[in-house]
This record gives C-alpha cells, structure tokens and sequence, in this order.
C-alpha cells in the first residue's frame, strides 16, 4: 500500500513539476498605431437654395437675379388748374335782355402745357366781379352762369345789388364747369349780366369778370398736354451678400427692366427716369437713363373706377451694365411721368388719382467668368472638445484630410482652403501676417466641370498633415474659409436650379491608441 | 491609468490566461485521455458517452466528480507577459487577429456529478452542468487594432458576438438492455434517457451589429435580444452500440440528444437593445440623431436544442496498455452546449495493477484548438481516486498554454 501511495505521489508531484504555472506580470500598459477614417463634413450646395424668394428666384426652372421696388406718382393737384387771364371792364347797356360776357380759360400759347376742358370740378378758387362807374339808375344785376353749375348740377345766378364795394367774391369751390358728358371744350366760360334799371342811359356801368387766382380743379376732363408728374426718390437696399469681388468675377449676360405701372389717371403718359446701381463692398457704381427714346408709354385708365396695367419690359444692353454691378442698392431718381392726350379723345384726371410703377430688374443667370478669384465671406469653424484637443495632442501623429467634390456647374474651378486659429479673414486669407498663428493653406485645387448637364463630376482633393498641422486642431476652434477662381473662358454658361456642388469631407487619421 | 484600474485589468487577464479552454470535460479519466472515453467510461460514466458499456459488469458508486475550466482563445501568459507594456507592431496584429480567427471567446464551464450508480447493466447518475460563454467578433478587434476602412462594412452577428450561459440538472436512466452476436461477434446495446430540469439560462436569441463609413458619414446599427429565464425542463436521449471485436480490440458508436432539448417556461422574458445612427459627421455632430430603446417583453417559453453528437470510437487493449480514439461529430453550431467536433486519442498505462498514467491529445476541427491532457490515480481498496489536467495549445501547463482543465474523481467499487 505504501508503494501504491508513493508512486502516485511521486507522479502528482510530476505533474505539478511539468506543469510551470506562470504568474501574469502586472500590466504596464499597451499601444499601437492604428489609422482612423472619420468622416468630417458633408455638405450638398443646392443652387436652388440660393434662391431666397425675394433678390434671387426660381421662375420656370431658371434661376434668376432680380431687383423690385414701386414707386407712386406725386399729387396731381398741381398741375390741376387754370391760370387767371387778363381781362377789361366792359360797359353795362341798358338793356332788359342784358349782355353776354366771356371770360377766357384757354391755356393755348401761354406756356408748353396746356390744359382743355371739357368738364372739371373746382377744388378751390373764385370768381370776382367788378362793377365801376355805377349809375345811380342801375338797382342790381342778375349775372347768368352760363358754363358753371352747382353741385347738384342746378344753374347758378349771381345777383348785385350793393355796388357799394365795387369788387364782388363768388366762390367756386364744389362748382364744376360743364356737365358730365358733355364732350365740348371750353375756351371761355360765359355770363349773362342782365341790369335791373329805371333810365335809359347810354350805360348804367363797367363790369368786369375775372379771376385772380388760379382756380384749382378737383376733377377734370378734356385734354392735358405735357403736364409733369414726379415720382418719389427712392433708394432700395438688397439683402444679398456677394463674395467678396464677385462683380469682377462674373459679367452677367443680358438683362431687362420689366415695368409694370397701374395707372389711375385717365390721361396717358410717358416715363423717363434714371436708376443708379451702387456696390459699396467692390466701390462700383453704373446710372442707366431711361428716356424719351425708350418710349416707356404707360396707357391712361379706362375710367376712373378702372385704373389701367401697363406692362414694358426694357431691354437695351446698359441695363445687363446696372446689373453687372451686383447691385447692394439702387436708387431710383428723376423720374418723371409726362402725362398728355396721345389721341383725340379726352381724358380725365383727379386730385385723388396716381400712378404706382412697380420696378423689377431681372437677369436670367446666364454669365461669362473671368479669372478673377471670388471670395466667401463667411467663416467656417470646426469646434473640436478639450478631449479631442488632448487625444490629438498626446496620440495623433498625421493625418490627410481628403474632400471629395461632386460638381454639376458647368464651369471648373481652382479652389483654395485657408485654416487658422484666428477667425478674421485678414488673418485667414493672409497667414504670413502673423506666422506665429497657427495655419494652414491648401492652394488652387481645381475642380473639374459637370461632365455633362446631369453628369457631375468628380474630385478627390487630398491635404496631408504632420503634426506640426495637426498641432493647428489642438485648438478649441479652427476656422477655415476659401476662395475661388472660376476658369474663364468665352462660353456662357448658365445656373439652372437642379445644379448642386456637393463637399465630403474626410479625415484620415494616424494615431498612437495607449492604455 | 490608475492603479486600481491596472490591477482589476491584471486580474481579469490572469483569470482568463490561467484556465484551460476545454471540451466538454467529464469525469476526472476523461480529462486525463482528451475525451477518448466513449468505450472506456464505465458504471454510470456509460450514461454520458456510452450507455452500451454498461453491460459490462462493474458496480460503481460516485462519491465525488467536479470539473471545471475556464478559458480564452487569445492569450497565454505568456503572451500577455510579451505584450505587456510594448507597442504592437503591424506582425504582432496579424498574429492576434490570425489566432482570434472568427471571434474571441470567453468559456466557463463546471460540472459536478451529485448521483452515479451502476449496478447489474443498469445505471442512475445526476449532474449540474454550468456553462458560461462570450464571443465577441474578431473584426471588433480588427477595428480597435488596425482601424476602420472607407466604404467597408463592418458586421456582425449572433454567430461571433454573442452572450450566453445556462445551468440545469440533469438526471439519467441508462440500460445496456440487450446483446446479441452477428456473425460470432458481439454487439451490445445501449439507452440513455435524461430528464433535464433547467435553473437558469441566459441566451442571445439575435445579435446585429453594422458599422460603415463612406462618403455619406458614418452609421452604425446594433441590435440585441437576449432571452433570459429561470427555470425550465427538458429531454434528451442517447443511443449506443459497441462490439468487442477481438479480445484486445473493440469498437463503438453512438448517437447523442435524440433529440435533446431544454424549454425554458419559468419567468421567461425577451430584452430587446437597439441603437442606431447614420449620416454622423464630426463637424455636425451637434446635430447627431442617436436612436436607443430597450424594449423588455414577457415570453411563454423558449426552446434550446442540443446538437445532434454522433461518436464513433475505438480501444484496442493489450496488457497494462490501452490505446483509444474517438470521433465526435456535432451535426449543427450555435446550439447549446459544446457544440465542437473532435478527434481525440487516448492512452492509459497501468505503471502497477493499480496506478494508472493517462495522456491524450484533442484536436479541434472547427477552431483548429488542439489541447494535451494527462491525468493518474490510484486504486485503495474499493476506493478509486483520479484527477486529470488539461492544458490547450501546449504539451504541458506553461506559460503558453492557453488555459487549463482540471477534475478529480472519488469513486467506490461495490464488489
């Protein structure tokens, strides 16, 4: 038994022996170096999304820059009148059936307007009498309007009978001259002075009809020539923020003024007026004249419930000059409208009536391209954590940054990428300026053009990064910004709204992992 | 890192690195041979490889049987001393990701006989079996090591990343009913039927995992529903045959879980993880859309099955010296339990009537693991005591080794 026990000792012990147990080390740690692919950015740039309803707009899937504003006539009043004439006393016979006396109102020859009446309804304004040398048989006299009636439409008599002031006041106002419908034109208006009298002298006295203000005109109907009416200065600011030079990088192709006037005077007119374009950022300016040549006729209202829509559309070469200016603002400045009869038939105007010319500058985006390069003005920022700031500090070694750019535009494009610690442009687009910044440029990566209307292209721009670079991302913001620089040539090309440009971004990262 | 955090990842590294990645160990003999024992297991042993052999005419009462082996598919000490504290090269990688091959796994096993019986060709035995493993997809370790490709995708499923574990009891009536000779050789017959009764399990019922970066970002998508329950019950049944050819050479077969299920009823609940995310950018993650649930449901029950085994062995016997082999072949993967194909080769020499040495070899099919084993005992009387010690990768328990198996047996003769 004994034997028995000490061999199977002996081969336990043996086992033990051979099997060399082995104690872990505590651990001290591990590392490697791995390559991370991270994916940084995606961003589609649909063209359709510039469009911002208002300065650039979609209208049948064509992309279009446009500029609107409205302008309204001035009051009409002014213009609305008769100047008084002269005229001369006349004497008053002795007659029961009295006399007639015209007191002229045409405007023929007396400047280069001219004002015909056919009907008008007196705003303000009066009629004297003068009565002289009075006999002392002459009781009243009954003066007849002959062409000037009441309100209501009812004649109007005038008697004197104190020629104690020789000088007598009739006000006009809310009299009109003629009926409604009436067609004729008056030259004179007509009185009828009947003296009442009780001797048979060669004459009882002087009269004189007259009036020495102008008479100012509520309504009136008949004919109008040259009669000018302004409109009001305006100056309207664009919210669009160009890149920076982008009136030198981009010469726009054509372009019209559409001119869409509501008309409630019933006279036609003419406009002419100038617009300046102004771009303060580019220090560019361009003044188009409209002028009688353009013949921007604006038809006069049917009638005076019903104002006329006159719709012109310019499009003479100057206006793709405005335009090429990249307008910030435009200011619309003598405009004037010269309103007239361009027929035989007669017209009417009220004080109340105006003109509303609603401006829109359109231009299709149809453009050529210069070298010029175009500046963004806007900052990107990577925000990058304490964390991230320390893993790339302690463990990153390189890294490439690649941007895959998938382009529908029908044009090329060299494409320059600036990062820096420091948010200015200034500073961005000029590391030199402060080498202590940290920085980095990626310049005049070319972007290949769409390869057909529906084909994008694509490029794949890679940037390598040390870790002198990739110090640059230990910080809690990188911005970046770019410029570019179309490759011009003679071709237009044209912007459609389906066309995009799509940036993916990559970060290939070389790193140390260490627990 | 801090200290404690140094220590707690030493413990965890040395647990796994110290236990043996094993087969399916049984008894104290079976380990020592590598699992060469379908015609060797005899008394109630015959319930769990061959209840053919119990026609043969030995008594036995268990006192004790516990086997246990935890173990990894990665590291050895003595790789993980080597790696310790250096930079892995580029060669260093590959030859993890080479020894990872599909996934890394993580396995627990512990078995503990609490009844074994045999008398008179008939035998009653019970055993709780506890087995608990993780898997985790060597392309998460691909990721980690070597970093993630553009425009790859990365997934995953139940079949390498996935969490399970389950312990149930099982109690088992094997007979070797009936011999018969065919053409003067001697065939015996053997049955095995076991009640099972599950205590708890814990399986990963579906595992989706993607990750893909390209041009559109990053996305990333992971899904996992793990069943979970506390109790169940169950069936299995083995058929065996055996034939002693000659009087040093026999040969055996027999067909394991026919069929062989546990379904879980008892506090049965699906726990549902989702988490997703897609077109993620670095510069836009502020404006990031995580999407996470857990969802927990009620279930009536799950059913686990056991693969069908088939063992086809063989002893030849001469002496003080036997030589045994054995073929196990497991028909489906991804079931419960160890569902491993096997080659294994066994040999026993009794250095005196009663002190035997055993040594064997198992090599893996479907991972390529192959382990060494060796064992003794000594037989006291009607006493009988053995123990037996596996080691993976290696011929003896080193630093390389990649684990270890270990289980001693008490038994007594009743002659």
């Amino acid at each position: 038994m004994r034997t028995k026990i000490l061999i199977f000792v002996v081969l336990l012990l043996l086992t033990i022996i051979l099997s060399q147990c082995a104690i872990p080390k505590p651990f001290e740690g591990l590392g490697w170096n791995v390559d991370l692919n991270v994916p940084l950015m995606s961003k589609r740039y649909d063209i359709r999304d510039l469009a911002d309803g208002e300065n650039l707009i979609i209208e049948n899937e064509e992309f279009k820059l446009i500029f609107e504003d409205e302008l309204e006539t001035e009051d009409p009043s002014h213009f609305l009148k008769i100047d008084p004439k002269s005229t001369t006393l006349l004497p008053i016979p002795p007659l029961e059936i009295g006399i007639e006396i015209p007191l002229n109102i045409d405007e023929t020859g007396t400047s280069d307007k001219d004002i015909d009446i056919t009907f008008a309804k007196i705003r303000e304004g009066a009629l004297l009498f003068e009565v002289t040398e009075v006999s002392a048989e002459l009781k009243s006299l009954k003066i007849i309007f002959y062409d000037i009636f009441q309100e209501n439409g009812e004649p109007v008599e005038y008697i004197i009978s104190n020629f104690s002031d020789p000088i007598h006041h009739f006000p006009l106002e809310n009299h009109t001259i003629g009926i409604e419908g009436m067609d004729s034109i008056f030259d004179n208006l007509k009185f009828k002075v009947i003296p009442v009298f009780e001797s048979t002298e060669l004459y009882l006295g002087m009269i004189r009809i007259f009036f020495d203000e102008p008479l100012w005109f509520h309504t009136l109907k008949g004919r109008l020539e040259n009669q000018k009416l302004s409109l009001a200065d305006d100056e309207i600011e664009f919210s669009i923020n160009y890149p920076y030079n982008l009136s030198n990088v981009i010469e726009l192709h054509t372009a019209e003024i559409t001119l869409n006037f509501t008309n409630q005077i019933g006279f036609d007119a003419v406009y002419t007026g100038s617009l300046t374009a102004y771009n303060d950022t580019d220090g560019k300016e361009y003044t188009l004249e409209i002028t009688e040549a353009d013949n921007v006729v604006i038809n006069r209202a049917s009638d005076i419930d019903s104002p006329s829509n006159t719709i012109i559309t310019l499009d003479k070469p100057d206006i793709a000059k405005l335009i090429n200016v990249f307008p910030e603002r435009i200011y619309l400045h003598n405009s004037e409208l010269s309103i007239g009869n361009l027929d035989d038939s007669n017209g009417f105007v009220s004080v109340a009536d105006r003109g509303v010319a609603r401006f829109a500058i359109s231009t299709p985006a149809i453009f050529k391209l210069t070298n010029e390069p175009i500046i963004p003005d806007t900052v990107y920022v990577i925000q990058i954590d304490e964390e991230n700031e320390g893993f790339i500090d302690e463990f990153s070694k390189s890294a490439v940054l690649s941007f895959n750019v998938e382009n529908t535009l029908p044009f090329g494009a060299n494409i320059s990428f600036y990062f820096n610690e420091v948010s200015d442009t200034l500073h961005i687009f000029n590391p030199e300026i402060n080498p202590e910044n940290n920085s980095i440029v990626l310049t005049n990566r070319y972007i290949y053009p769409a390869v057909a209307e529906d084909i994008p292209s694509v490029t794949e721009v890679d940037l390598a990064l040390d870790s002198n670079d990739l110090s640059l991302f230990q910080k809690e913001n990188v911005y970046f910004a770019f410029k570019v620089s179309f490759m011009a040539d003679e071709e237009l090309v044209a912007l459609k709204p389906d066309q995009y440009i799509k940036l993916i971004g990559r970060i290939k990262l070389n790193t140390d992992i260490e627990f | 890192m801090r200290l404690i955090n140094k220590l707690i990842f030493t413990i965890l590294l040395g647990i796994t690195t110290l236990f043996a990645y094993s087969l399916n160990a049984d008894s104290a003999a079976a380990v020592a041979l590598s699992g060469s024992y379908s015609l060797r297991a005899a008394g109630y042993e015959a319930n769990y490889w061959n209840p053919a052999t119990l026609y043969k005419p030995i008594n036995r009462l268990l006192l004790l049987n516990t086997n246990l082996d935890i173990g990894n598919n990665l590291l050895s000490t003595k790789r993980y001393n080597d790696l310790n504290g250096t930079f892995l090269t580029e060669a260093d990688k590959d030859r993890i990701l080479d020894d990872l091959a599909k996934s890394f796994r993580l396995e627990g096993n512990v078995t503990h006989n609490l009844l074994g019986f045999a008398y008179n060709r008939i035998a009653i035995s019970s055993k709780l079996h506890i087995n608990a493993q993780g898997k985790l997809s060597s392309r998460y370790f691909e990721l980690i090591m070597k970093g993630n490709e553009f425009d790859r995708q990365y997934s995953f499923d139940e079949s390498d990343t996935r969490l399970s574990g389950f312990a149930y009891l099982d109690l088992t009536f094997g007979v070797s009913p009936y011999s018969f000779e065919y053409k003067g050789v001697p065939i015996h017959t053997g049955l095995a039927l076991s009640y099972l009764r599950g205590l708890a399990s814990l399986t990963t019922e579906k595992y989706k995992g993607e990750f893909f970066v390209s041009n559109d970002g990053a996305m990333f998508d992971q899904e996992a529903v793990i069943n979970t329950s506390l109790g169940g019950s169950g069936f299995k049944a083995m058929l065996g045959a055996m034939s002693q050819i000659t009087p040093e050479l026999a040969v055996g077969l027999s067909l394991d879980n026919i069929p062989g299920y546990i379904k879980w009823d008892n506090e049965v609940e699906r726990r549902s993880y989702f988490a997703s995310a897609d077109s993620v950018y670095i510069a836009d993650l502020d404006e990031l859309i995580l999407h996470t649930d857990e969802v927990a449901e009620p279930l009536e029950s799950f059913t686990q099955r056991f693969p069908l085994i088939s063992r086809l062995s063989a002893i030849y016997q001469k002496d003080k010296l036997s030589l045994s082999l054995d073929w196990s072949h497991a028909y489906k993967q991804g079931m419960i339990g160890d569902n491993n194909s096997f080659l294994a080769l066994g040999a026993e020499y009794y250095l005196t009537r009663f002190i035997p040495f055993r040594c064997g070899v198992n090599i893996r099919t479907r991972d390529k693991g192959y382990s060494f084993s060796y064992g003794s005992g000594i037989e006291a009387g009607p006493f009988l005591f053995n123990y037996g010690i596996k080691t993976h990768n290696s011929i003896f328990l080193s630093p390389s080794s990649n684990g270890l198996g270990f289980a001693v047996t008490a038994e007594l003769d009743l002659y």
